[in-house]
């Protein structure tokens, strides 16, 4: 069965040939054998060529993220099918105009500091994100003028929440 | 005695240990974030705070003095970061009776405060720094009486918070409002001042006990250069370039400071060492540390414990000939901190643990199993310490626990420090308080195990399909004309 995994924009191209326990992985020409242990659970164990070795494991749909030395890997695994269902979509999606404003961090809106219909420059402050006891001045990426705020005093707000949009 | 933990997390369960080992019974507290957490485990008793922001929890005097009162404590043990270093609360304690496991709550108000340590340093002879004070300092001023580049920090503050490096006059403005409004919140005081800022110095910490009698020893010194945003990341003791001559000449203005102001308890006083073996004072820090393990270890000192016997009243047993230190130990801050994505912090759920352990290795933490790490506190996960007989050693020691310990659920700081001891300038010793963030990168790092990691996902993925799909029993699968057969009777 030949799958496509893809970390971080990096695509890989790999053949699984199972039999019973244990694989037989074909990868960049190189075959690899691996046996998983039928683990439960977060951490997992395998067998890799002559290596025994103990990683994370959490999975979302088809992404599976991989933690090998306190690195964590995010990889989607995807077969033909899927990956070409996706070029496709990837084609229609329309090109965004406005510039939205997200919170690079997942916190706390300690004070928003611009209205709707502001004039702002590249640069300027648009709100303080307050996380993990430190304060966090987040500006506008262009000149333009403000053409929402979507978050207020207060709100909590998780990574990439837009906070708003400047056209 | 009976003793009330005002604090959570690691250092919460630190203190409750000791409490445990000297059999004094522990009270702790939570607040709704952590009403699950491990920490409040190793407390006899605990009690409900408030709701989880500091404010209304960690924060609250008057919650936490009513809860001492009504569980009978007749101590409080602040830990660091919250009330720690508030005259305020150490006060309020006096009033009510209650021995505040730390110093005088005139101390903490005196040299709390930087302006007047940095007075107190030179009154004893100890070189400071050039620094402006004045909230608002004119960058004409600056560059005129000190000369950029210079380092704005909050006056009531510490932990690195409220502090902004600014390189020329152009930062000055925005890196003023950031430190201001930093402090207000961390501090409740935005008054900042500027002080001249040493390229290339070295972060050297000396550890002090004093009794209720006026022994004052110290225990040595603490190196914590490899910071990022001011924040300590990694310490060790000793520091490789401290000499016998230095940590006595360092030792002894920490000591003279400590007497002068009358200092009883455990404290740290911090210095900045430059290239050429001159240090200058920097601020006392009036609580238990962070890293105060790296001490505990080369020492054979249990600070906290020690810490209990002096707020008992108990005269300081130790005298200054007889702190010896031996081997080498380094802490690493675990922190749910992303290193490849500017050390962004992540919240959330961790869905397991795997603790590192085996010779000389110490983990402090209150995440040992599955947890959740909240906005609402900071990002330490845990304080890995490890010993071994010199630098080299603990360094490769280090890095086994860092192999073997497995944090699943959020991104941490382990990558970053696997990576930093491969580095030659680091290994050498030969480090500065901007190393981290000018001279290490994180380029071509990544790619070290994405191959064994993309195999294994799609492995894993493999076997989820299969498992899902209903088979023939030679493991084709069934397709769906001769499933809708098979199950659906036919009319």
């Amino acid at each position: 069965m030949k799958y496509f995994a893809e970390i971080r924009g990096k695509e890989y191209e790999i053949v699984v040939d199972k039999e019973g326990a244990s694989a037989r992985l074909l990868m960049g020409g190189k075959a690899y054998h691996i046996e998983l242990d039928d683990c439960a659970g977060s951490i997992q164990s395998a067998r890799v060529g002559n290596r025994r070795v103990e990683f994370g494991w959490q999975r979302k749909g088809n992404c599976h993220t991989i933690i090998v030395d306190g690195v964590n890997y995010p990889v989607t695994i995807r077969d033909s099918l899927q990956r070409r269902a996706d070029e496709v979509s990837r084609m229609s999606v329309a090109v965004k105009r406005d510039a939205e404003v997200k919170a690079p961090i997942p916190g706390l809106v300690a004070k928003v500091l611009v209205n709707a219909g502001d004039k702002v420059t590249k640069g300027a402050p648009i709100l303080i994100l307050s996380a993990m006891k430190l304060e966090n001045e987040i500006a506008s990426p262009i000149d333009g003028t403000v053409k929402s705020v979507d978050v207020a005093n207060g709100s909590k707000v998780e990574k990439d929440q837009v906070l708003a949009v400047i056209v | 005695m009976k003793i009330l933990v005002a604090n959570r997390g690691e250092i919460a369960l630190r203190i409750l240990r000791a409490c445990r080992e000297m059999s004094i019974p522990s009270v702790a507290l939570y607040s709704d974030a952590d009403k699950a957490s491990h920490y409040l485990t190793a407390a006899d008793e605990s009690f409900h705070l408030g709701a989880s922001p500091p404010a209304e929890s960690y924060l609250n005097q008057k919650r936490i003095i009513a809860i001492a009162k009504e569980s009978a404590c007749s101590a409080i043990h602040p830990g660091y970061g919250f009330l720690a270093e508030n005259h305020e609360f150490a006060a309020l304690c006096e009033r009510e009776g209650i021995t505040f496991i730390g110093p005088r709550s005139e101390t903490i108000r005196k040299i709390g405060n930087k302006v007047h340590a940095n007075e107190l340093a030179l009154h004893c002879g100890i070189p400071t720094l050039p620094r402006i004070v004045t909230s608002s300092p004119s960058a004409k001023e600056i560059a005129k009486n000190i000369g950029f580049p210079v380092l704005i920090k909050a006056a009531a503050g510490g932990g690195g918070r409220g502090m902004r490096l600014v390189r020329n006059a152009s930062e000055l403005e925005r890196a003023l409002r950031e430190a201001q409004s930093e402090a207000k919140m961390a501090f409740g005081d935005p008054t900042v001042f500027v002080e001249k800022y040493l390229p290339g110095a070295r972060h050297v910490e000396i550890q002090i006990l004093a009794d209720n009698r006026g022994n004052i020893i110290y225990l040595g010194e603490r190196e914590c250069s490899i910071q990022r945003r001011h924040q300590k990341l990694l310490e060790e003791s000793p520091s490789p370039s401290v000499t016998e001559e230095i940590r006595r000449r360092m030792g002894r203005a920490a000591v003279s400071l400590a007497k002068s102001a009358g200092y009883r308890n455990a404290g740290t006083v911090e210095f900045l060492l430059d290239r050429k073996g001159n240090f200058y004072f920097l601020e006392v820090n009036t609580r238990l540390q962070v890293e105060h393990p790296v001490t505990e270890m080369v020492t054979g000192i249990d600070i906290v414990r020690r810490q209990i016997l002096i707020a008992l009243g108990e005269r300081l047993d130790i005298a200054q000939k007889d702190i010896r230190s031996k081997g080498h130990a380094i802490e690493c801050r675990i922190c749910s901190e992303d290193p490849f994505d500017n050390y962004a912090p992540a919240t959330g759920e961790i869905a397991a643990v795997r603790l590192p352990s085996g010779p000389f290795v110490r983990v402090d933490t209150d995440l040992p199993r599955k947890g959740t790490v909240s906005l609402f506190y900071d990002s330490l996960i845990a304080k890995l310490i490890v010993w071994g007989e010199d630098r080299p050693t603990a360094i490769a020691r280090m890095t086994r626990a860092l192999h073997e310990y497995k944090v699943v659920g959020l991104p941490t700081t382990i990558p970053l420090f696997l990576h930093l001891f491969k580095n030659k300038k680091f290994i050498k010793g030969d480090t500065h308080t901007r190393f981290l963030e000018d001279e290490v990168s994180f380029e071509g790092m990544e790619e070290n195990r994405a191959t064994e990691a993309a195999l294994l996902a799609a492995l894993l993925e493999h076997n989820r399909r299969r498992s899902s799909t209903p088979r023939y029993r030679t493991g084709r699968p069934l397709s769906s004309w001769k499933k809708t057969f098979f199950n659906e009777p036919i009319r």
